[in-house]
């Protein structure tokens, strides 16, 4: 890969990543509304969305913005998965 | 760039294009429904038309109910609002429930198969107007709450026409 292209990708991996994380604490700020109490709860959601109560109920969705955030800042830090998928991946930093 | 990497841009282009000129075509599955965040979708505005009013109104037992008002007023904006704006975002995702509502009782017109208050944007819109009365401190006891979907009016002279009104709630 020539240099110019391997920075425009590394410039595309920052701006997602400070947007996600943006958006990620944007809905932290906002949680109650996906509280058993709020707009979103659980309770209502269910009837539609039952399957993925693993990842949509209340606390398990404050863990998906977790990962989601946590994802991210990995990914502006620079760690990259390298000889993926070819002869087994390693975390490089 | 090699040759080939731009060939498959050129490709990419090519059935983009071709995609965006096919007649538009509404898949009505639920489970269409619930990735429909994951396709993207350039037509932005198609269908121009402006959100219902959200009205509400509230009596104490035994009590007629006070006069209309609105749930979500209009979000102030403030410039740093560009960078960080969970309020406004979240008074958006409140709207687009107003128009999912609106979007699934013209459906629900046409099957009758459910109640209306089965419906789970029904509900949905019944608990922000629940949550917003709560965030307004009015007393929890023996409130009863009604909301209401409202055209806008078109002139400051004429009054809204409405959409729809709920059945009388707890709060």
């Amino acid at each position: 890969m020539s240099p110019p292209l391997g920075l425009a990708l590394r410039w595309m991996e920052c701006i997602i990543a400070v947007a996600i994380i943006q958006g990620t604490l944007e809905l932290f700020a906002i949680r109650t509304t996906f509280a058993d109490d709020g707009i979103w709860r659980w309770s209502t959601l269910r009837r539609e969305l039952r399957w993925l109560q693993p990842v949509l109920a209340y606390r398990a969705f404050l863990g998906v913005l977790l990962v989601r955030l946590l994802a991210a800042s990995l990914l502006l830090s620079g760690v990259r998965v390298q000889r993926f998928p070819y002869s087994g991946s390693r975390l490089c930093l | 760039m090699s040759a080939s990497g731009i060939g498959v841009l050129a490709i990419l282009a090519l059935v983009l294009a071709v995609v965006a000129m096919l007649p538009r075509v509404e898949v009505q599955h639920p489970a269409i429904a619930l990735v429909r965040v994951l396709i993207p979708s350039w037509r932005f505005f198609d269908d121009i038309s402006e959100s219902p009013l959200l009205l509400a109104r509230v009596a104490t037992l035994g009590a007629p109910f006070g006069p209309w008002f609105p749930v979500l007023p209009p979000p102030r904006r403030a410039l740093r609002d560009l960078l960080w704006n969970p309020g406004g975002n979240l008074a958006l995702a409140c709207n687009a429930l107003v128009d999912h509502l609106v979007s699934d009782l013209a459906d629900f017109d046409e099957s009758g198969a459910i109640r209306a208050e089965e419906l789970v944007s029904y509900q949905l819109v019944l608990n922000l107007v629940r949550s917003t009365l709560a965030a307004m401190s009015q007393p929890a006891t023996g409130i009863r709450l009604q909301f209401k979907l409202a055209e806008r009016a078109s002139t400051t002279t004429s009054t809204p026409s409405d959409v729809m009104i709920s059945l009388e709630h707890g709060l």
